[in-house]
């Protein structure tokens, strides 16, 4: 029996834009929006549906945004081997994050503070604060224990402190 | 729990509360994508289902391929066909065996020819059988038509059917039984 349709809608009306954000953590935007895509859609398809749909989600699109990040190395590896050294292909576009309300000050510093950590320490602050995953259950879905995710939790918090602190460069 | 701690922890929770309150970059994306998506995909599963079920083009190539090698390989080890006329001093050119008639026939149509050995009534009984018929003809039976008319004799104990590996093949054979000797 596969998931409903309306769960998968509502679903990926609460979720869609978190999990393109995740992808991002890897993958440049219209990748990550291919990524997320293909996941629901395999999430329609899928048989018997999966006990935790969003769990399931975030799991698929990560796997599928790290072997298109892969996939977009070994090419640029190939193609550019004599040119230049390997591309980092992170989002580095500032609309990461958007204020849900008016002023977009702080959406500008959280979304540079968020491109300018490590993957490892950027998808753990995505799925907790935005995916609203807790500890436990980001450490399953990334395979490390909890301690570890908490840790990292803490780091990724301490790194984005620090970097919101710092006077914006576009607004003296 | 010192002031230094307290004050980090309540700076780390006022970041989450103001990320928390600002909310992931838009997206282009729609359900309706997903759903095409996702009728292409069942689209491209049926396809694979259905490829599954009937042989695909690939295999049978190999299949034909091999029915030709095959095939190749079986007319280059075999001629089939009578020796006809190469006996006789014919032109060796492979004839289709005549149709064995009785012998009675045969000896009306004036066709048969008795070998000499064969015309002593003493001929052992290893003659072949097709032949034993003409024991006991003493002499040839008179044929008043034209020479060039003259149907040539058969030896049909001979011509029936022959096995005849082509040249090219003997000379493998050969070299494959006595590789010393054709060095």
């Amino acid at each position: 029996m596969s998931t409903s349709e309306d769960v998968i809608r509502a679903i990926f009306d609460a979720d869609a834009a978190t999990l393109v954000l995740y992808a991002r953590t890897w993958i440049d935007r219209p990748d990550a929006e291919e990524a997320v895509q293909d996941a629901f859609a395999k999430l329609m398809l899928q048989s018997p549906a999966p006990d935790d749909p969003r769990a399931w989600l975030f799991r698929v699109v990560r796997n599928d945004a790290m072997t298109r990040l892969r996939t977009a190395r070994r090419r640029h590896r190939l193609s550019l081997r004599w040119f230049a050294g390997p591309r980092d292909t992170r989002d580095e576009d500032p609309g990461l994050i958007r204020a849900a309300g008016p002023g977009s000050a702080d959406a500008e510093r959280a979304s540079s503070a968020l491109a300018g950590l490590r993957e490892e320490l950027r998808e753990v602050v995505v799925l907790r604060i935005w995916a609203g995953l807790s500890l436990e259950r980001i450490a399953g879905l990334l395979g490390s224990s909890p301690p570890t995710v908490h840790r990292r939790y803490r780091e990724a918090l301490s790194q984005m402190k620090q970097s919101m602190e710092q006077p914006c460069p576009t607004n003296p | 729990m010192s002031d230094q701690s307290m004050n980090s922890r309540r700076d780390e929770a006022e970041l989450v509360r103001t990320l928390a309150s600002l909310a992931p970059g838009h997206t282009s994306l729609t359900f309706d994508d997903v759903r095409m998506r996702s009728a292409y995909l069942r689209g491209v599963e049926a396809g694979a289902r259905t490829r599954g079920a009937t042989p695909s083009i690939a295999s049978l190539r190999v299949w034909q391929s091999l029915a030709a090698v095959l095939a190749l390989a079986l007319g280059a080890m075999v001629v089939i066909g009578p020796r006809a006329g190469t006996a006789a001093g014919g032109s060796g050119v492979a004839a289709r065996p005549e149709p064995v008639a009785s012998p009675q026939v045969e000896r009306d149509r004036g066709l048969i020819l008795a070998p000499p050995e064969r015309a002593n009534p003493t001929t052992p009984r290893s003659v072949p059988a097709r032949l034993s018929w003409a024991v006991g003809e003493s002499a040839p039976i008179a044929d008043d038509r034209p020479e060039a008319s003259r149907p040539q004799r058969v030896d049909r104990a001979r011509d029936v059917l022959m096995i005849r590996p082509a040249p090219a093949v003997l000379s493998v054979f050969n070299a494959l039984a006595a590789p010393g000797e054709s060095r």
